[in-house]
């Protein structure tokens, strides 16, 4: 026997939206979408649902009726993703759910309501937990599929119907809650029978030459005469290791130890499988319910036992311990196929360098960071500044050749040009005495000008000011500086952009 | 003879290694001054308005990979461009900026006695201590790469008199430039210090387009 709950969330789209941008709980806004041509309001916020507006509507008439109203454009892939999630975090309850058309979610709990506490506080728990999350939703149990959706959709709000109570309940429901086609439902309207109860009463034959084979299967599965057949979700098998302690682990030294067995029997089940850890992550909780959660990430797939752990020791001094830790959960939270090493014998030093280099990387940026672990490619432009960008080397291997710039480069960049005041007089074409750092100096100009103009695509605040006309110029006390010089109708300003040659 | 091989006893064990390795500058002038060459597995320093120049040249004549580590507040940044322009292979390299100079000393350590790539670059704001020196000097003493630190003066406030001669490194040098175009650069080198014989002073040029070394004149003569 089945025990479905489903899940409705009638708000879908707006409310995750919301969650995203809290600002927009207060506001009426829609979601557009278009279709040859023709645009209209495919959902709306709670709130402007209640000024009257509905979906289906042409964007024009809302627009007309209420001007102050937001946009956004509609995103039914997101929504599903969204609801995807959803169906993840209801597998807590259960591990038969499914996700139905609409936004609806299913969640068999037969067998599963008792560790719960119950089928009643187990709604009520989905339906708080829901809510803290921000989703305002609507859910029904039933003995089966089709009249759960009936209840949640058709029915009072969080009802628990029981299989004795289910014929009485059902009586009092539309004709629409049964999900007849709609030329049948339309019949039934004409025909005067507004109830489910109206319609049950008459006999079968009677039903079956009026709603067809099809409308009398419909009812049939609503009171769970005939089975419907539902796709379970399948669980992806997660890697995860766990272990959990009587005694708990109160040094460094223990944590380490139980760490290297966890590891190994990760490593083991992934090698069969012949996929290596990519990124993994360490949880430890603690006695007093504290959780601490530490995370590796490498250049290429390994299932090294000891680069992995050595990776993991680099965290272990902002271990925390306290009073103990009752439980390690390792989980491998991306693996990829390992990749064969092709061994050669001429250059086995630059192979072994290579790999020693992928360590180090892997280390450094385990130990820092890995966006502080960078290598530095070449970005085709001509504005000084954006003919390099930096990758993180974790992600990142050796590519490219780098091509020597048109004009005379710096060796080293400010990543802020620093205005430099002239001293004689703004009409000076080439630089002379600059106050450099608050000292006053002497430049000797050497080369220039250079003029590079800006992206005009681009609106570069830093390039408002338009061209520039770069210098070369010595300093006095012995340092080579590359300024620029922009101007305007009403000044002229100098700025020093690079240093060394 | 009997003082020579003294003095290269206690720079071995003060190195922490037997057997001496170096790369040659590529100027017989400062190889002889520097019997042979920069040591490897040892720590150099460059301060000077055109430090940046001089760990070029390094860079170059020491080939495979290399660190550049640096704290991230200075304004300052790496230009691979400029140095691609002077020969020097930014796709070798790879940076990593840090806040915090602690943090920046304890990657070093790591890169330096990791021994994987020919340059270890540590740009620092303020001198380092005596401390900090000597166990960066641990760290790559039984390696073969080479450890630079620099310290940018482009302020124009540092001068080659104040640049003290202790510290643990091997070598000090403060390096300004002479006279630039778009061919070739005159850059003055001062050997603040040197273990292996006496401070020295020379006026270098080099060919932008073949990157040789041509001595224009030795200072003081």
């Amino acid at each position: 026997m089945q025990r479905m709950i489903c899940i409705w969330f009638p708000f879908l789209e707006s409310e995750r939206l919301i969650r995203q941008n809290h600002d927009l709980a207060t506001r009426p806004f829609a979601l557009v979408m278009r279709e040859a041509n023709r645009a209209f309001v495919s959902a709306l916020s709670r709130n402007a649902g209640n000024m009257g507006f509905a979906p289906g509507m042409s964007l024009a008439d809302v627009r007309a009726a209420a001007p102050d109203m937001l946009y956004f454009d509609a995103d039914p892939m997101r929504d599903i993703r969204c609801l995807q999630g959803l169906l993840r975090w209801a597998s807590r309850f259960t591990p038969r759910v499914s996700r139905g058309g609409g936004h609806n979610l299913y969640l068999d709990i037969a067998g599963a309501s008792h560790l719960f506490g119950g089928e009643d506080v187990l709604l009520e728990k989905i339906e708080t937990q829901l809510e803290d999350f921000g989703f305002t939703t609507r859910l029904a149990l039933a003995d089966s599929k089709a009249a759960a959706w009936g209840f949640t959709h058709f029915g009072s709000t969080k009802s628990n119907i029981t299989t004795e109570r289910l014929e009485g309940a059902a009586r009092e429901l539309p004709v629409e809650a049964l999900r007849l086609s709609y030329a049948s439902t339309a019949l039934c309207q004409r025909l005067g029978l507004k109830k489910i109860g109206e319609l049950t009463k008459l006999s079968r034959v009677a039903l079956t030459s009026r709603l067809g084979l099809d409308g009398v299967c419909r009812i049939d599965r609503f009171f769970g005469r005939t089975a419907e057949v539902t796709e379970f979700a399948r669980h992806k098998k997660r890697l995860i290791e766990e272990e959990q302690f009587f005694d708990p682990l109160a040094t460094n030294a223990g944590v380490e130890a139980a760490l290297e067995r966890m590891l190994e029997k990760l490593c083991q089940r992934l090698s069969g499988m012949r996929q290596g850890v990519r990124k993994s992550q360490l949880q430890l909780d603690r006695v007093d319910h504290e959780t601490m959660f530490f995370s590796i990430q490498l250049t290429r797939p390994s299932i090294d036992v000891n680069l992995l752990k050595r990776l993991f020791l680099h965290h272990f001094d902002q271990i925390d311990v306290g009073f103990g830790i009752d439980r390690l959960i390792l989980v491998a939270e991306q693996v990829a196929p390992l990749s064969c090493h092709q061994l050669s014998l001429e250059n086995s030093q630059t192979q072994n360098r290579e790999q020693d280099l992928e360590k180090l990387i892997n280390e450094l940026s385990n130990m820092v960071g890995a966006r502080y672990v960078q290598r530095f490619f070449p970005v085709d432009s001509h504005i000084p500044e954006r003919t390099f960008s930096r990758v993180a080397a974790l992600y990142a291997s050796r590519l490219e050749e780098w091509q020597s710039p048109s004009g005379t480069r710096p060796l080293r960049i400010l990543k802020k040009p620093v205005s430099v005041l002239l001293r004689d007089g703004i009409e000076k074409m080439a630089p002379e005495t600059v106050f450099w750092h608050g000292r006053k100096c002497h430049l000797t100009p050497l080369s220039g000008p250079e003029r590079i103009e800006p992206d005009w695509w681009r609106d570069d605040p830093d390039w408002r000011s338009g061209g520039r006309d770069y210098w070369w110029a010595k300093a006095d006390f012995g340092a080579l500086l590359w300024l620029y010089r922009v101007s305007d109708e009403e000044k002229t300003q100098w700025f020093v952009h690079g240093l060394g040659s | 003879m009997r003082y020579e091989t003294l003095r290269e006893q206690i720079i071995a064990l003060e190195l922490g290694r037997r057997e001496r390795q170096f790369i040659p500058i590529g100027l017989s002038a400062i190889d002889d001054a520097l019997q042979g060459g920069l040591d490897l597995g040892a720590m150099h320093e460059v301060t000077g308005p055109a430090a940046v120049f001089f760990t070029q040249m390094i860079l170059r004549q020491k080939r495979g990979g290399a660190f550049w580590l640096a704290t991230s507040s200075p304004n300052e940044e790496y230009y691979p461009p400029g140095m691609a322009q002077y020969g020097g292979q930014p796709e070798e390299v790879i940076s990593v900026c840090l806040p915090d100079t602690k943090d920046l000393l304890k990657v070093a350590y790591e890169v330096l006695a990791a021994n994987v790539v020919g340059c270890v670059l540590l740009e620092v704001q303020k001198p380092l201590t005596q401390t900090q020196m000597r166990k960066l000097q641990i760290a790559v003493q039984n390696t073969d790469s080479l450890g630079l630190v620099t310290r940018g003066a482009h302020t124009g406030t540092t001068s080659p008199e104040r640049e003290s001669a202790c510290g643990s490194a091997i070598t000090r040098w403060y390096v300004t430039v002479v006279d630039w175009s778009h061919e070739k650069t005159q850059i003055e080198l001062y050997l603040v210090k040197n273990r292996r014989g006496s401070p020295c002073r020379w006026i270098v040029e080099i060919d932008h387009a073949t990157y040789d070394l041509h001595l224009v004149s030795v200072s003081g003569e």
